[in-house]
């Protein structure tokens, strides 16, 4: 098979969902309604081509002056006027009716100017989509689409179009065009309300003769970098990450919760998934601090991904139970990264998982919590789905023992792990943690529920949490003489809400 | 800024000018160095009659600040600003329009230059050389 020549765009993420780049030749449609980015994405094809790949790029505008474009290119960092000295860039502004009448000329003005400095690259900014029964000249016509593209494709120009939809066909974005029939490539830009907020999505709906990421992928216009990709939580990755699905059951993690080693016979399996459940207050973040703080002490490097609390918060909560987390950041062993959950990209979110785990390679990991995941993607739909078989996926591809902290929402005993969140078939192991009931107190229980391949300990313990000391499980039996209180194997129906005393025994 | 400013004085006489249409033609070429258009949209665009316009280009490119392409048949044509925005007059006559009060000095002052028959070769912002 022929090796294909392929053209990067240097677009952060775009050429990965792109398999790639783009063919050298091709003639890409940009299709948008106003402000979805079709300028900025343009401009940056060009931009990156010039200054980083040495291939010498045109821009035709037609509604933007070239010193407003200028400007606005200078907000990422991209000197044009630069670029157009050392005669790697032209900006020619016409309009489209003379663009139309040019491009059909054999001695084209515009494609003689990209000859005269190599163009490689050329971007159309803002053809209009003539929809039938249009009549305006001004709108090109199929048949100018097609010349066009014959004479991009005679000077071997890989081209990309802008094209303007209304905000009517915007909505849609899906009726075919002519013009897509011709193109090689067809992404759409889109800006999606998602309740209150929006979110900008770039989607590729064609690409001929190549390979690339369907689906709508999510995308930012950063200032100072430009435009960020960032493809779809849901799209596959390489066959490595897909069969990642196996654990060493030969390595235990230990959990760093006093106790509760010996009733996991060592800690939990290398690589393995494991969801904490509880209600608030249960302990659950107590629990992953000290197991951070374990694999700081062990010198291991781990990660916590925080929603709920941002990170001064965390390093307080830690120095409440005893843990200094300070030097074990400043020595690298231990990143806290906080993400504000509402409004949460999610495939940006991921990308930033993604590489925080490929670049800091940790050996634990925590995310507090998936409720609030649940309460920014929802529970019930795909998306929350997604991102956790994403997640664990990640996780178990690079060996990150990783505990998910999940809030249930019942105040004593538990009905279901999860609730809504059916994702509890994908974890490994299930630590519930409730509060019991028992007289006038309640008091903290710990019970695992599911550990795979790992014969654990049953019962259901008491655990305390205590000031400047943290959690630990405690002894299934109660020193005598420690307390007035029965132990937790004296009762029935602990986690079932209604505990009863077993029948004292029977003296005689 | 008064159109006797010493500054509209030097900028008016460095870059050539002798009315508004010069000026605002050269200012559209500022906007946009390289464009490819008819001599109706190029009118259309800086709000002069085709008769000044082409009076405006010729001055321009008599003085080596445009170039033009030849016309090879189509409605367009290329035109080119040669000078380069590091020029030293050029950015300062461009901050100095860029404020309507500037624009106008500059305007004022091209009109007070010209000659004692008025119109003749004067400012169309005047006379019926002016579209809008």
């Amino acid at each position: 098979m022929p090796e294909r020549d392929f053209v990067k765009t240097g677009i952060a993420g775009l050429d990965d969902i792109m398999a790639g780049g783009l063919l050298r030749g091709s003639v890409v449609l940009v299709e948008g309604t106003a402000g979805t980015g079709k300028t900025t994405l343009g401009m940056e094809f060009i931009y990156r081509g010039a200054a980083e790949f040495n291939e010498p790029g045109l821009i035709v505008l037609f509604e933007v002056s070239p010193d407003k474009l200028v400007r606005d290119a200078a907000l990422f960092g991209w000197d044009l006027p630069q670029l157009e000295r050392q005669g790697r860039l032209k900006i020619v502004f016409t309009t489209r009716q003379v663009f139309q009448q040019e491009v059909q000329q054999a001695d084209s003005l515009l494609l003689d100017e990209a000859a005269a400095i190599g163009a490689r690259r050329i971007f159309v900014d803002g053809l209009v989509r003539r929809t039938p029964g249009d009549s305006d000249a001004g709108r090109n016509t199929p048949e100018a689409f097609h010349l066009l593209a014959e004479g991009l494709q005679r000077e071997r120009l890989t081209a990309m179009i802008g094209v303007e939809v209304t905000a009517a066909d915007g909505a849609g974005l899906s009726a075919s065009l002519p013009e897509e029939f011709i193109a090689d490539t067809v992404v759409h830009l889109r800006v999606e309300a998602m309740d209150r907020a929006v979110q900008r999505s770039v989607e590729i709906v064609k690409a001929r003769g190549q390979d690339y990421r369907m689906g709508r992928h999510s995308f930012s216009i950063v200032d100072g970098k430009g435009v960020e990709v960032y493809r779809r939580v849901q799209a596959p990755r390489d066959l490595a990450r897909e069969e990642a699905a196996a654990y060493d059951t030969s390595t235990r993690v230990t959990t760093g919760v006093p106790g509760l080693d010996e009733m996991t016979n060592g800690g939990y399996f290398l690589g393995s998934t494991t969801l904490v459940v509880g209600i608030t207050g249960s302990g659950k973040s107590v629990m992953a601090l000290q197991y951070i703080a374990e694999g700081a002490r062990r010198g291991e490097r781990s990660v916590m991904l925080t929603l709920d609390e941002p990170r001064a918060q965390v390093l307080r909560n830690a120095a409440s139970i005893g843990i200094d987390l300070k030097p074990a950041i400043d020595k690298g062993l231990v990143r806290l990264v906080y993400d504000r959950p509402q409004e949460i990209e999610i495939d940006r979110h991921f990308l930033q998982l993604e590489k925080i785990v490929k670049e800091f390679q940790p050996r634990r990991a925590v995310i507090d919590s998936l409720s609030t995941y649940g309460s920014s993607l929802g529970p019930t739909g795909r998306s929350f789905r997604d991102f956790f078989h994403a997640v664990v996926a990640l996780m178990k591809e690079h060996q990150v023992t990783t505990l998910y902290n999940h809030e249930n929402p019942e105040l004593l005993g538990m009905s279901s792990v999860m609730g809504p969140f059916g994702v509890s078939s994908l974890v490994d192991n299930v630590i519930l943690l409730n509060w019991v009931e028992l007289a006038d107190t309640f008091r903290q229980a710990l019970t695992i529920a599911k550990m795979r391949a790992n014969a654990f300990d049953r019962t259901t313990r008491e655990c305390e949490v205590v000031n400047g000391q943290g959690m630990r499980v405690l002894p299934r039996e109660i020193p005598p003489g420690a307390t007035r209180r029965l132990a937790f194997w004296e009762y029935y129906s602990l986690v079932s809400r209604s505990p009863e005393r077993h029948a004292p025994p029977s003296r005689g | 800024m008064q159109p006797t400013d010493p500054l509209a004085v030097r900028l008016v006489k460095a870059a050539g000018l002798r009315n508004a249409c010069d000026l605002d033609l050269l200012l559209f070429f500022s906007r946009h160095p390289r464009v490819v258009l008819s001599s109706e949209q190029l009118a259309a665009y800086v709000g002069y009659d085709l008769v000044e316009v082409a009076r405006a280009l010729d001055l321009l490119l008599g003085a080596g600040v445009l170039k033009r392409t030849l016309n090879h048949g189509t409605p367009g044509r290329m035109y080119v600003l040669e000078v380069d925005h590091a020029e030293e007059w050029l950015e300062p006559l461009r901050q100095v329009c860029a404020t309507p009060d500037g624009r106008s000095a500059l305007r004022a002052l091209l009109r007070q230059r010209r000659s004692p028959k008025g119109v003749a070769d004067g400012d169309p912002g005047q006379t019926s050389g002016r579209r809008r």
